[in-house]
């Protein structure tokens, strides 16, 4: 088959895009609006707040996330008019029927949307079951619902993840299974997402209260529903073979999507581990639960990561897996799409979670001896790098917190004969220990929500969809084992990346906000309907395509 | 350099038990260099076996800015120019690891080729066994007559600067040797045969 041209495939489309403001989801719209400028319009679905109209909220991200900053020095004042030509701002929520759009917008985007990209989702592990299940799986099914109305070319690129093949095990192929669970057992997801509609609005009932209940009472109901809905969550996942809520609402997604919408031309786009940028504007990461928790808590003194060595640790670049979207929105386009693409490492350029470990240990080694502020810091602390440990160890942290607890309590019933300031001590020091066991409670949840990708389950996922996509443009082929040599990227840009951009927000503190010279304003007026055509004649006429 | 490299291996156990072989082989290397330095360069980066690539690339990294950055001598720099200027082709030899040497390429401008030892690295670690040749002892000026064969030089008319009595045939290899800041040995023998003796020490 021919090479695909991205440029001339994407020229003049319309595409609608939710989850603009999330990390991917950002990144790509700086992606199409820099290298491909002759799209035809972005439709980027925000919700408004109520202090905030989505348009203003656009207005906000545009000009204060740094993402944008390459755009901002590109086009200065121009900016504002150049992304408005672009991009139109439909203020919606995907977890709304037709995601909640006003009837005119609606109706427009039903004439002339060409594919809907649907990269909203929430991405916390173990969120509460009813947030996670209202985003990732109505969500998509709305999506869905909305492309099928679409009246020129019902499209949709779902973006899912790698991971929604739970603790399967061994080399993952690029198919949607509809019908099983991880565990392999006959698995009805049909009945499954009753099963989990009932469960939530039994356990909300469990936990109705009278109508002049006090604001105490409901913050401690809302609490308590939000646990149990967590348990919820997490004890049906790991009764199917998922990991984690997020794994198993991803898939009961992509099952509910192939099983309700068997007309639907879309395409399932899964990502693994999305991490900082390598090729295209190299350096950036605003992501949350990717390996920036593992490379903070290896900042300090802790060392034992639950690790098994050897095994694959799927991490792939945002601008790569950007390309990878980009391209599989292209095949879509021109009817090339197949029905999942994989988008990650482990395939053709793999990494290992002891390598990734000791990598990490290597970056903060380096930077400590010449940024530590203390003496310790510089020469101690850079020498007590993070393990992979594979076997149960004596320093894991269920021990470690148990031997905490079991000081604690020696402490606090220290003998009678001791002489009063020396019982004092022992109540402090049992203070200390009780405090080392709750500041180890969340580290220990999460190596536990991380063990399944680092330890229990050795998977790689297969790419070959992506890597057999031969596109014409060079920067757009997606291509992990020419782009990444894993020590320089470790060293040199993701952990940079990490202490510059995540670090920060686990230690509570704000990264620096960024400020334009020139302040970037979304102008409604400037729509743009014939610049679809126009931009078409500007390619023939430059003799590129002759139609 | 493989004492550093052994003493800032990964975890705490592995670096006692890297050091204590280095400890262990240590007395024996230095025996055996009196009279076959190549055994005991081999001997001592023995002590990297199983060591990752990327472990040892970024040790070999903080050797160079510690103990080599900072101690290039002037006149020895002003020597690699003046050998430039009168048109030779500066070659620089050592028994260090190209890892860690490579860097001299970039910070030594004039110096055109550094020969020096390689370690074999199979699946990303270090096997602990060097890639022939071995840059050593006799075995270096056996690399170097190579090298000058392949290169089509007259090592009568080369000039090369050494420090230790392990180079005393590398030096009557060539048709101007120079003993440069001696070691005793070579010092005597130096003077025994007229070899010109440079000093500087800054």
């Amino acid at each position: 088959m021919n090479p695909l041209s991205i440029r001339k495939t994407l020229a003049g489309k319309h595409i609608l895009l939710t989850g603009a403001t999330g990390f991917l989801g950002k990144f790509w719209l700086v992606t199409i609006l820099d290298l491909i400028p002759e799209i035809g319009r972005v439709s980027v679905l925000m919700r408004g707040k109520s202090r905030m109209p989505a348009d203003k909220r656009f207005d906000d991200m545009v000009n204060h996330s740094p993402i944008f900053e390459h755009l901002h020095l590109k086009h200065g004042p121009e900016l504002s008019r150049f992304i408005s030509e672009r991009v139109d701002v439909v203020e919606g929520s995907i977890d709304r029927k037709m995601f909640g759009i006003a009837p005119d917008r609606l109706k427009s985007l039903q004439e002339n949307c060409d594919l809907i990209i649907n990269c909203a989702g929430l991405t916390d592990f173990n969120p509460d079951l009813r947030m996670s299940f209202k985003t990732n799986v109505q969500g998509a099914l709305n999506a869905a619902e909305l492309a099928q109305s679409l009246k020129k070319s019902p499209q949709l690129l779902h973006v899912s993840t790698c991971f929604v093949a739970g603790r399967r095990e061994g080399y993952i192929d690029e198919v949607v299974v509809d019908t099983e669970c991880p565990k392999g057992l006959d698995y009805d997801v049909e009945a499954e997402y009753q099963w989990v509609l009932d469960s939530l609005n039994k356990l909300e009932d469990s936990f109705s209260l009278p109508a002049d209940a006090s604001s105490k009472r409901i913050r401690i109901r809302d609490l308590r529903l939000r646990r149990d809905s967590i348990k919820l969550g997490k004890d049906r996942a790991a009764y199917w073979g998922w990991p984690n809520i997020y794994t198993y609402m991803k898939h009961m997604a992509e099952a509910m999507l192939v099983q309700r919408f068997p007309e639907l031309s879309m395409s399932m786009f899964r990502p693994a581990i999305v991490e900082t940028s390598v090729r295209y504007l190299p350096g950036w990461n605003e992501g949350f639960n990717g390996s920036g928790p593992f490379a903070y808590l290896l900042k300090g003194w802790f060392r034992q990561i639950p690790a098994a060595i050897d095994n694959p640790f799927d991490i792939v670049p945002v601008d790569l897996v950007c390309f990878g979207m980009t391209n599989a929105a292209a095949a879509m386009l021109s009817g090339r799409a197949k029905p999942a693409y994989h988008c990650g490492t482990t395939h053709l350029n793999r990494l290992t979670i002891d390598r990734a470990t000791e990598l990490t240990g290597l970056a903060h080694r380096t930077h400590l001896r010449k940024n530590g502020r203390r003496f310790t810091d510089r020469f101690l602390k850079s020498r007590f790098e993070g393990i992979a440990q594979p076997d149960d160890t004596v320093w894991s942290m269920e021990n470690i917190r148990d031997a905490a607890r079991t000081l604690s309590r020696s402490l606090r019933n220290s003998p009678d004969w001791l002489p009063q300031f020396a019982k004092d001590k022992c109540q402090d020091w049992a203070y200390e220990f009780d405090r080392m066991d709750r500041a180890l409670k969340p580290v220990e949840a999460m190596l536990d929500a991380f063990s399944p990708f680092t330890r229990d389950t050795w998977q790689v996922f297969l790419c070959q969809n992506l890597k057999d996509l031969k596109v014409e443009e060079p920067e757009f082929q997606f291509n992990p084992d020419a782009a990444i040599e894993w020590r320089d990227y470790w060293l040199h840009v993701q952990m940079p990346a990490l202490r510059k951009w995540c670090f920060p927000k686990y230690a509570g503190t704000e990264i620096p906000r960024y400020t334009p010279e020139h302040t970037f304003q979304w102008d409604a007026s400037l729509t743009n309907p014939a610049a679809a055509s126009k931009t078409v004649t500007n390619i023939v006429g430059q003799g590129v395509v002759k139609q | 350099m493989a004492a550093y490299f052994a003493a800032n291996a990964h975890s705490i156990s592995e670096r006692v038990l890297r050091l204590g072989s280095l400890a262990v082989t240590g007395p024996l290397s230095a025996f055996m260099g009196q009279n076959d330095r190549g055994l005991s360069v081999r001997l001592a980066y023995s002590a990297c076996r199983g060591m990752t690539q990327d472990r040892l690339l970024t040790l070999a990294d903080e050797y160079y800015e510690n103990f080599i950055e900072d101690q290039w001598l002037d006149q020895g720099l002003e020597l690699i120019q003046q050998a430039r200027r009168q048109g030779h082709r500066v070659v620089l030899l050592s028994e260090g690891l190209e890892m860690v040497m490579g860097r001299a390429l970039k910070d030594l401008r004039g110096v055109d080729e550094v020969l020096c030892n390689r370690l074999e690295v199979r699946n990303r670690r270090a096997t602990g066994r060097l890639q022939e040749p071995i840059i050593a002892g006799h075995e270096a000026c056996q690399q170097v007559k190579k090298y000058a064969q392949e290169q089509q030089l007259d090592l009568s008319q080369s000039l090369a600067y050494a420090t230790y009595g392990g180079d005393m045939l590398l030096l009557a290899s060539v048709g101007h040797p120079c003993a440069a800041n001696p070691d005793f040995t070579l010092r005597r023998a130096a003077r025994e045969v007229d070899w010109p003796i440079v000093d500087y020490n800054n």
